[in-house]
């Protein structure tokens, strides 16, 4: 690594392809500008997950060792999707091993945070503006339980417990959440071909 | 519902990661066995990959983007002696690779016999999946239950195994004679705040299979009932049904 200064990207299918050669190639500085990139996203997912600042400054720099160590020209497509599932499935595991129970207080906080903090300015706060619009677009309970299974990790049961549902319910929402999410976010999925 | 329905009705949380410990291992045994699930996966993931950018940006604190690509890039480099060991086999491939020349022929027969047996493997393996995940549900019940049922004379009998963590019967049904023309079998849940069909059975003079979801809507399930009922639906039920078993929670 050399130091020089970083410099700031746009999330474009083009910076994608080319972060992935030069990561190939070993490239240090390549590596920098992909944890410039992404960096500001991984950490609001992951601390919305964990409710810990070092515990998601270390998930991330997990994250970037794996990345590290196993990119592949021939993987596939969407470098930073990838980056996004390897970071939310480390969290997730350090949250089923810890098994630790926050409150339905927190979480809320979570939520609202996420809806008030600014974007523009970010790599990628097109693309979230888009994924905002489909969350938006669920109605209020869907868009709740997707929250706390996909935004905070909790397990269906519990959701189930914090929302004192039975769990058939969470279920039926929980799917219906996906389908309307799936179909929402339909647009983005020609994104990388 | 079948058990492999219910891998179906769960592969998003798959995704998603929401399924508890026990029906994650389950599904991911069973991703093994199933290409079907497989693909709908890789789809599910390809559909919602870009969810995660639904969370709010963190302004990075000072520094750490230096941090995080330090740690990546300045850990332990590798032993410099650890390129003998690489260094060995790719000699030892290279000497193989002259006395093989000959062995490329009767390897590319091998290689179409190869395919065939694994094609043939795969279509087993399909049917085989059925099988382990109806055993699978057995296992791992928690209840056991057992009813006799009498129609024309005849006795069948049907087991229950109920497991709590899907919420799902796994049914099993001995010797129910083919229904008369004109009606069926069905097997409904009686709760605390209704009535609920489960599923319809077939008559078969051998041993039938079928997975039912409990309903978790209607409160507790206090009993089920097997019926014989005219296949005619008048607002969503059956014109006319008489029970031929009962089973007590």
């Amino acid at each position: 690594m050399d130091g020089s200064p970083v410099r700031r990207l746009a999330l474009t299918s083009a910076t994608e392809g080319d972060l992935r050669a030069r990561l190939c190639a070993r490239d240090e500085q390549a590596l920098v500008e992909l944890i410039e990139l992404t960096t500001p996203w991984l950490l609001g997912l992951v601390q919305g997950m964990l409710d810990d600042a070092d515990e998601a400054e270390d998930v991330v720099a997990e994250t970037f060792r794996a990345v590290w160590d196993t990119i592949d020209p021939a993987g596939p497509t969407g470098l930073v999707p990838l980056v996004f599932r390897i970071a939310r499935n480390k969290a997730i595991d350090r949250l089923r091993r810890r098994k630790r129970q926050r409150n339905l207080a927190t979480l809320w906080r979570a939520e609202a945070d996420t809806v008030t903090a600014p974007a523009a300015g970010h790599g990628g706060w097109q693309i979230h503006g888009q994924v905002r619009h489909a969350l938006e677009g669920l109605p209020e309970d869907q868009r709740t339980v997707i929250r706390l299974a996909y935004f905070s990790g909790l397990t269906q049961s519990e959701i189930a417990q914090q929302l004192g549902l039975p769990l058939g319910t969470v279920k039926t929402r929980l799917r219906l959440a996906y389908g309307r999410l799936r179909r929402a976010l339909a647009p983005l999925r020609g994104w990388f071909e | 519902m079948k058990a492999h329905q219910w891998f179906v009705e769960h592969r998003e949380d798959f995704v998603v990661g929401t399924l508890e410990r026990q029906e994650l291992s389950a599904f991911r045994d069973h991703l093994e066995r199933c290409p079907e699930c497989r693909e709908a996966i890789g789809e599910i993931e390809r559909d919602l990959r870009w969810l995660p950018l639904g969370a709010a940006p963190v302004t990075v604190p000072p520094g750490m983007v230096r941090r995080l690509a330090n740690g990546v890039l300045d850990r332990p480099r590798r032993n410099p002696w650890t390129w003998l060991v690489p260094a060995a086999l790719a000699a030892s491939t290279v000497g193989a690779a002259w006395y093989g020349l000959d062995q490329r022929r009767r390897a590319t027969v091998l290689g179409r016999e190869l395919a065939e047996v694994r094609a043939g493997l795969l279509e087993r393996d399909g049917r085989l999946a059925a099988v382990l995940d109806t055993l699978g549900s057995i296992r791992t019940a928690n209840r056991v239950l057992q009813a006799q049922l009498a129609i024309a004379g005849r006795r069948a009998t049907m087991v229950v195994f109920e497991t709590d963590r899907t919420q799902q019967w796994t049914v099993i049904v001995n010797g129910l004679p083919p229904a008369p023309a004109g009606e069926r079998y069905g097997l409904w849940f009686l709760c605390e705040k209704g009535m609920r069909q489960g599923a319809a059975l077939a008559g078969t003079s051998g041993t039938a299979v079928l997975v039912v979801a409990k309903p978790t809507d209607l409160g507790a399930v206090l009993a089920a009932s097997v019926t014989l009922e005219s296949e005619r639906m008048v607002d969503g039920m059956p014109m006319a049904k008489r029970e031929i078993g009962l089973i007590k929670m």
